[in-house]
């Protein structure tokens, strides 16, 4: 009866090492089950409700069965509402140039191979629709639809004017965030969609994305396709789906003028909340009105602008009030709050809280990786030294060999030694670290190995590793290598 | 083995002719099993008595139709399993109602507030919880059940196979979570 029982290996508990001790500990002790008598009454009275509970179920799928009913009527009766609607196919691009009414058709296209969370609107009669021509026109804020080349959503903070050349169709970004939906690009068009704010252009390939510019802050999150980044004639990089880039701005100005062959004004500046409410579409199209979907993106633009101001307080609490929703914006204000706690106020004990809130809430989000190497910063300094070494883990096995793979392996060693006393463990992180470091990186490793060997009492290998150090070029802790030598009784090279 | 097995039989013959005191006893034989399978399937204490009952409520519902295709402890691990499995769930959605609700209720089942065993349980148990649920139930089966691959097989309704391969990862995942706890 049991002869594949004997397939499976040896039981643990019947094995040898801490973990068969542990469960021959816990074995011996029966967890405690209370009140068998009481639990015995218990079922018993379950059994009796047994009818009641019988009838409970049959009320409950009425309930169920009942709403959706109401949900069919509804889908039925709003065919266009906003969980259900088809998103409009975007007019071809030669027929928008060839003069051709520019009206979307806004049924029976298909749904999108992916959600497109970042773009809440659906186009529809009152969206405006802007035929782009050399000469630049500034967009709305709230929904646009550049004809035969993107659907375009504008923050209610934002600004941002567009035009064409035979080259390419641009939006240059002043301020705010700008989500996009671009078809599909090929090279062999000639014609290409690009976003410019401040120093960068950020070149679509198809795709649905979001370029934001706060203060001297441009950040680029991809959601479907790829986009390439560039500073002028240097490319940067390619974004893919799921990805998230961010570049500085030297001096906060509006956008550059560059390739616009008649730089207009900026026509279209942020509108105030009433303007907004007074775009919602009438009856006849509805439940397409423009704050639900980008409340998060809104409050987070006055939140930056209190974080300027120098009132963090205020921008942390106004953040973590805009962190409501499930958008990129919720995202981006919950990451924004924690790092005004963490930088601002001193605060790292709520600046975890909200890191972590954010990795619990946006498990995949853009963020992902930056709410990790966050709280890998903040974790050791609470004194959570197991928690950062897992969350560094996380990291490097995410992005193995990464920009930030020897700093992480740096902080690993630090942890490792100074917060849990394992100076053999830690050697092996300094050593990643100054193998793959730059100059500041590979310093302090080589330091910090040295000092560790001669903490585990290896003073010939300590004696060596010092010496090394020293070799190194402008070394940052000299003095303090030279003493540690001396006292090993090694000579400075 | 044989008696044991015989007098189970009996136990469940009294039962299905529906004689009241061998539900009590059929109870008592199996009351500390349930809870204590319960507890180590990561079921927390203020849903381990619920979820206990329940299973003992299915038993008493469906004893008749019991054929002793299988053994009535495999049986009745079977019907925890899936019993734990609902008051996760329940447990999830009661997180998410309090979440939208903004409530402040402490969580009574968080470590700590409940925690009177000893370390080996508590260590134990803090591993148990943070393995994944395909693991756990085959790992609690076989390592501290004691059942035998086949009987694991059959509560689990896996191939054996599968058992053994969930078996090896599961252990893997255990010792590394109780690494993880501690470092040194």
């Amino acid at each position: 009866m049991k002869t594949r029982t004997d397939e499976l290996p040896q039981r643990l508990v019947d094995g040898r090492g801490p973990a068969a001790e542990l469960l021959r500990k816990f074995t011996r002790q029966a967890p405690h089950a209370p009140g068998e008598n009481a639990a015995w009454d218990g079922t018993l009275a379950r059994l009796g409700r047994d009818a009641g509970g019988q009838r409970g179920r049959l009320l409950f799928a009425l309930i169920v069965g009942a709403l959706a009913g109401a949900a069919a009527l509804y889908v039925a009766l709003f065919p266009r509402a906003p969980f259900f609607a088809a998103r409009p196919r975007l007019p071809e691009r030669g027929a928008a140039r060839s003069g051709h009414t520019a009206t979307p058709v806004a049924t029976a296209a298909p749904a999108p191979r992916a959600p497109a969370p970042q773009i809440k609107e659906t186009p529809t009669a009152d969206t405006p629709h802007i035929r782009l021509g050399r000469a630049a026109v500034g967009l709305p804020v709230g929904p646009a639809e550049l004809v035969g080349e993107a659907d375009v959503t504008l923050s209610p903070d934002g600004t941002a004017r567009a035009y064409t050349t035979s080259a390419a169709a641009t939006v240059e970004l002043g301020t705010g965030a700008l989500d996009l939906h671009v078809e599909k690009r090929h090279p062999e068009d000639g014609h290409a969609f690009e976003v410019a704010a401040g120093p960068y252009r950020f070149t679509v390939l198809g795709t649905v994305f979001r370029v934001s510019r706060v203060a001297s802050d441009v950040t680029l999150s991809v959601t479907e396709g790829r986009v390439a980044v560039s500073q002028g004639k240097t490319a940067l990089a390619v974004i893919t789906a799921g990805g998230f880039w961010s570049g500085a701005v030297g001096e906060p100005s509006g956008p550059t003028s560059r390739g616009a062959p008649a730089a207009g004004p900026i026509a279209a500046r942020a509108a105030p909340a009433r303007l907004l409410a007074a775009r919602a579409p009438g009856p006849a199209a509805p439940a397409t009105t423009f704050v639900p979907a980008t409340t998060s993106l809104a409050a987070g633009g006055e939140c930056a602008a209190r974080a300027a101001a120098g009132d963090a307080p205020a921008a942390a609490d106004c953040f973590r009030d805009a962190a409501t929703g499930v958008d990129l914006g919720a995202e981006v204000a919950l990451y924004e709050a924690a790092r005004l706690y963490r930088d601002a106020l001193g605060q790292p004990e709520r600046a975890v809280a909200a890191l972590q809130e954010a990795r619990r809430r946006f498990p995949g989000g853009a963020l992902a990786t930056e709410v990790s190497l966050s709280l890998a910063e903040l974790l050791p300094k609470l004194g959570r030294y197991r928690e950062a070494l897992d969350e560094t883990q996380a990291v490097l096995d995410r992005h193995p060999g990464g920009p930030r793979a020897a700093e992480l392996h740096l902080l690993r060693g630090d942890v490792l030694r100074a917060g849990l006393a394992r100076c053999a463990a830690a050697q092996q992180e300094y050593a990643a670290a100054a193998a793959a470091g730059d100059a500041r990186v590979a310093d302090a490793a080589t330091f910090w190995r040295a000092a560790c060997l001669e903490l585990d009492g290896r003073r010939p290998e300590a004696r060596a590793a010092f010496a090394l150090y020293l070799a190194r070029p402008q070394p940052r802790r000299g003095a303090e290598a030279r003493r540690h030598l001396q006292a090993l009784g090694g000579a400075e090279p | 083995m044989k008696a044991m097995a015989t007098t189970t039989e009996a136990l469940v013959a009294r039962c299905i002719a529906g004689e009241r005191q061998a539900w009590r006893e059929l109870h008592q034989r199996y009351y500390a099993t349930v809870y204590g399978f319960l507890r180590r399937l990561g079921v927390r204490p203020p849903d381990t008595e619920d979820a206990c009952q329940e299973v003992f409520v299915q038993v008493f519902r469906y004893l008749a139709t019991f054929q002793h295709r299988a053994d009535l402890r495999t049986w009745l691990y079977k019907l925890s399993i899936s019993q734990a499995a609902r008051a996760r769930r329940r447990a999830a959605v009661r997180q998410a109602l309090r979440w939208l609700l903004r409530q402040q209720i402490a969580d009574d089942g968080a470590p700590g507030a409940a925690w009177s065993e000893s370390d080996a349980q508590r260590r134990v148990h803090a591993a148990l919880d943070r393995m994944k649920e395909i693991h756990r139930g085959v790992f609690v089966l076989f390592e501290l059940e004691g059942l035998s691959g086949e009987e694991v097989a059959a509560a689990t309704g896996l191939p054996h196979s599968t058992v053994r391969r969930r078996l090896h990862h599961a252990r893997r995942e255990f010792e590394a979570l109780l690494a993880q706890e501690d470092p040194s």
